[in-house]
């Protein structure tokens, strides 16, 4: 009897092996047929899947290709890498970040001018194009709890120069060592906190301000976090933060073959302020939404896809 | 290795100035730990009814882990060395409490009760018999809390409380390798160099004790 049942889940196994394999030669196959499919993809953090799936909708609705959706790679040399070697055919990325981390040059402040560096140097070097920048400015920011720069009349970097010294500051450990991080800032604005800020975890971080540990805090223009807790962004009224504006960066390859996937991806541009991504991020972080189901309800709601398209 | 070498020479102050953060957290909270849980553990000898529900107390705070705990504290006692200093503690306690009972309770009852022969009083019975016996056990429960302690002090960072989870936390943000390197490599050095020392202890304090007994 043992014996039997013993034949009998062996055979099941042997089926379950061949019908997966039959499902991975499928998936295989269908992968293989990459000259009319349109590869998006993003790094792993809320704001880039929220924008990988936008790209991934807009071509959907405004082209006839296919578009098989990679979001969630680890890290921006995985993205960029992975672009170069035509693994993935567009991603969203930062001008800040194409300049310092892949290119490793510093810093430009001008935002116009960072984008048309990274443009020409990126068309000269790997056949890569900046489509038009979306919008925000994700780049680093000193925010403070609401209420309180209200009782003490502050809204940019610069009225911190009368209040420092009332002030306690908590930075992440990266803000903390930065050549754009804590000392540079305090020095080209000229203020210092009475006591060394604390370092902390980014999460924790959130958590200390709005339990009123820290009054100032570091942290991302579009975090999700920012509206969450009621903090407000100071006005980085000297410039001295480089710039950080997304947008799509792609294989100029596919332009040429596809000039509609330009085109799709462009109605996006200017479309994203920096309080409607921190938005969008608090939907996926703090309300537990898909990035996906998120991105396709903006893309309806600004219009830019037709209410009625059902991407799937 | 060599940017590590570098690194550690080029911030020795920094360096010097977390190593010494370090030793203080994790004296501070061994301190108050040995005292609550070698009191603790001799209490549960006494009161055996508690013995089950205080182990079980502490071994559950043994499996929070450490970051949770840490985020936990941050509404009650806020951030920076206090939170640090409770956390620590509460993780170093299980060692003790357990290692001090079990090394009282394994004690020979034909010992205790030549001792009671000869006249001896309870506080004497524990003091010249029962705690000299224990030592080796305790001693052990201290250095396993102590090594313990180091590498959660590694973590108090997260909170505000700084240590030599600094370079490490922020070469991991940052991606230098090097950084990470010399805050492990200080803080593992830390924690064999404390257990050496109490290692030192131990033989130190059982000799007395075998003294004290025949």
């Amino acid at each position: 009897m043992s014996k039997r049942a013993g034949r009998f889940t062996s055979r099941t196994l042997w089926s379950l092996v061949a019908a997966a394999a039959c499902l991975l030669s499928a998936a295989l196959g269908g992968c293989g047929k990459q000259s009319e499919k349109i590869v998006v993809g993003s790094k792993n953090f809320t704001e880039q899947k929220i924008l990988g799936h936008m790209f991934a909708d807009l071509i959907e609705a405004h082209t006839d290709l296919t578009v098989e959706r990679r979001v969630g790679l680890q890290g921006t040399l995985v993205c960029f890498n992975a672009l170069k070697e035509g693994d993935i055919h567009l991603y969203p990325e930062y001008t800040g970040t194409g300049l310092t981390a892949i290119l490793e040059e510093p810093v430009i402040s001008d935002p116009k001018e960072a984008y048309a560096h990274v443009k020409s140097e990126f068309e000269g070097r790997w056949e890569l194009t900046w489509l038009e920048p979306l919008g925000f400015n994700n780049t680093y920011t000193l925010t403070m709890r609401r209420d309180q720069t209200e009782e003490l009349g502050i809204a940019r970097i610069s009225d911190l120069r009368d209040h420092a010294d009332e002030l306690k500051a908590g930075f992440d450990h990266e803000f903390m060592s930065r050549p754009d991080g804590y000392e540079p800032l305090t020095k080209a604005y000229g203020f210092c906190f009475r006591h060394e800020p604390v370092e902390l975890d980014p999460g924790l971080m959130y958590r200390a301000i709005a339990d009123r540990r820290v009054d100032v805090i570091d942290g991302f223009a579009t975090d999700g976090r920012i509206p969450a807790f009621d903090l407000v962004i100071l006005e980085d009224d000297q410039g001295f933060f480089p710039p950080y504006y997304a947008a799509p960066l792609v294989r100029q390859e596919v332009l040429k073959a596809h000039s509609e996937v330009a085109d799709a991806l462009n109605r996006l541009a200017g479309k994203i302020d920096s309080a409607a991504m921190a938005q969008l991020n608090y939907e996926v972080d703090e309300n537990h939404r898909s990035p996906r189901e998120v991105a396709l309800e903006f893309l309806k709601k600004r219009g830019l896809v037709r209410a009625g398209n059902s991407s799937t | 290795m060599i940017e590590v070498a570098q690194y550690l020479i080029s911030r020795r102050g920094d360096m010097l100035y977390w190593t010494l953060q370090h030793l203080q957290l994790v004296g501070i909270a061994m301190g108050i730990a040995i005292v609550v849980g070698v009191a603790l553990g001799l209490i549960l000898t006494r009161v055996q009814l508690l013995a089950t529900p205080v182990l079980g107390a502490a071994s559950v705070i043994q499996t929070i882990p450490s970051i949770a705990l840490l985020g936990i504290m941050i509404p009650l006692l806020g951030i920076g060395r206090t939170p640090a200093i409770v956390a620590l503690t509460l993780y170093a306690l299980l060692p003790i409490i357990r290692n001090t009972y079990t090394g009282i309770q394994q004690v020979d009852p034909a010992i205790v009760e030549a001792g009671r022969g000869m006249g001896m009083s309870d506080r004497q019975i524990l003091t010249m018999v029962e705690l000299p016996l224990a030592v080796p056990v305790i001693i052990a429960g201290i250095r396993t809390s102590t090594v313990i302690c180091v590498g959660i002090t590694a973590l108090v960072t997260l909170i505000g409380a700084g240590a030599l989870g600094t370079p490490i936390i922020t070469g991991i943000q940052t991606y230098n390798d090097a950084e990470i390197w010399a805050g492990a490599a200080v803080a593992a050095g830390l924690a064999l160099l404390l257990d050496f020392l109490l290692g030192r202890c131990e033989g130190a304090l059982t000799l007395k004790g075998i003294k004290a007994t025949s």
